[in-house]
């Protein structure tokens, strides 16, 4: 099997799909009629939103994700040449910052924020620059 | 899942105009006795007989308050109803009526239009069903405060569904910077129910669709659905249900609205 998406559950799918383009340079791929699932271009694995109310129509129980609380337990990892500018852009576009970034011992540069959400967002060099 | 008689149903997103969460039709061509499972909501129906198109003679009105256990209602041949399904938090506009007082009761007829002497206009002649419908629609639609609930008790209810009814209601009060008493007060103004019942009734949900629209197993169910075990759920299906988790029975479970 693919890893085919990573779907996140959201209050509000449009001001969530905002952010990540304000804050990560990422660039939608569609944001569905309902209001209630976007997708943004990330590739062959999508990064997508969906909107609360999805869940219980899909037979789904969670926790919310917000900012006011712990974490949930998992990251998305963005990978890029430049992690210290792309921290501070996302900083400065309402991400709170968690840990600025700093070399870890096998070289790789790495930060993290929570978003809008309150979902934990890695920002890192990729590991291939280092071999 | 086979479905008695003839019911049909119309889910409105928040999007739509109409303020109701569903409008919902149904003729009983024989004669049965239909389970009404609680699903935490009020309705205004109206009840005629009918030749399955149009009503025929005299139009009751019923109001139903929220429940937190199944009732049978027998049906009698030729009856036809028509109903609006109420937004949880949205009753209280709607009907003007405190809605603790009647939780787990059916208003029919007379103390229908006593508890809310405008429904009268509604059960007049009618030249069909569908004519019926679009009548109570527009009725529900004109009651609506569009200010009700306040979002601090809608967030409450959307949290509730959110987590399947399984979230402890201190953790849902403090998601939403309250106390429990503040939520307990709101969810009874806003529903008629106070959280933990509301937080049972759409557990209950949950579980009846995992278990017979999802087809999951019995005991996978009771997991997922955050009973303490089999046990736990069968009871709470035979309390709130009249029915076991290990046959499905004739029921006609209501539509998610998005």
């Amino acid at each position: 099997m693919k890893l085919g998406y990573t779907i996140i559950y959201v209050a509000d799918v449009v001001a969530t799909v905002e952010f990540y383009e304000r804050a990560f340079q990422l660039q939608r791929r569609f944001v569905h009629d309902s209001l209630l699932y976007a997708e943004m271009a990330t590739g062959d694995t999508v990064l997508a939103f969906a909107g609360e109310p999805m869940a219980e129509v899909n037979g789904l129980a969670i926790r919310p994700n917000r900012k006011t609380e712990i974490a949930g337990g998992f990251e998305l990892a963005l990978v890029t040449d430049d992690p210290t500018a792309a921290y501070a852009t996302a900083v400065a576009a309402g991400a709170a910052a968690i840990t600025p970034p700093s070399e870890k011992p096998w070289g790789q540069i790495v930060g993290y924020v929570r978003d809008l959400n309150g979902c934990l967002v890695e920002i890192c060099s990729p590991m291939q620059a280092l071999v | 899942m086979p479905i008695p008689n003839a019911y049909r149903e119309t889910l409105y997103t928040k999007h739509d105009r109409f303020a109701g969460e569903a409008a919902w039709q149904s003729f009983a061509e024989h004669a049965c006795a239909h389970r009404v499972l609680p699903d935490g909501r009020c309705d205004i129906i109206l009840r005629f007989a009918s030749d399955g198109t149009k009503p025929i003679g005299a139009i009751t009105p019923l109001i139903t308050g929220a429940a937190t256990r199944f009732h049978i209602v027998p049906i009698a041949a030729g009856t036809g109803y028509v109903g609006a399904r109420l937004r949880p938090g949205t009753a209280a506009a709607v009907l003007g009526i405190d809605l603790r007082a009647i939780a787990n009761r059916i208003l029919v007829g007379d103390a229908a239009i006593q508890a809310l002497p405008a429904l009268k206009s509604v059960c007049t002649a009618a030249s069909s069903v569908d004519q019926l419908t679009d009548r109570l629609a527009s009725f529900v639609e004109r009651r609506c405060d569009p200010s009700l609930p306040d979002s601090l008790s809608a967030g409450l209810i959307d949290t509730m569904h959110l987590t399947g009814g399984r979230m402890p209601i201190l953790d849902i009060a403090s998601l939403h910077g309250l106390d429990v008493r503040s939520v307990r007060r709101r969810m009874m103004g806003a529903t008629g129910l106070g959280p933990k019942q509301m937080a049972m009734v759409i557990q209950f949900q949950r579980a009846l669709r995992l278990r017979f629209l999802a087809g999951l197993d019995a005991a996978s169910t009771a997991f997922e659905a955050g009973y303490a075990d089999q046990a736990h759920m069968s009871r709470v299906f035979r309390q709130m249900g009249g029915v076991s988790p290990a046959r499905l029975p004739d029921l006609v479970l209501v539509g998610l609205p998005i």
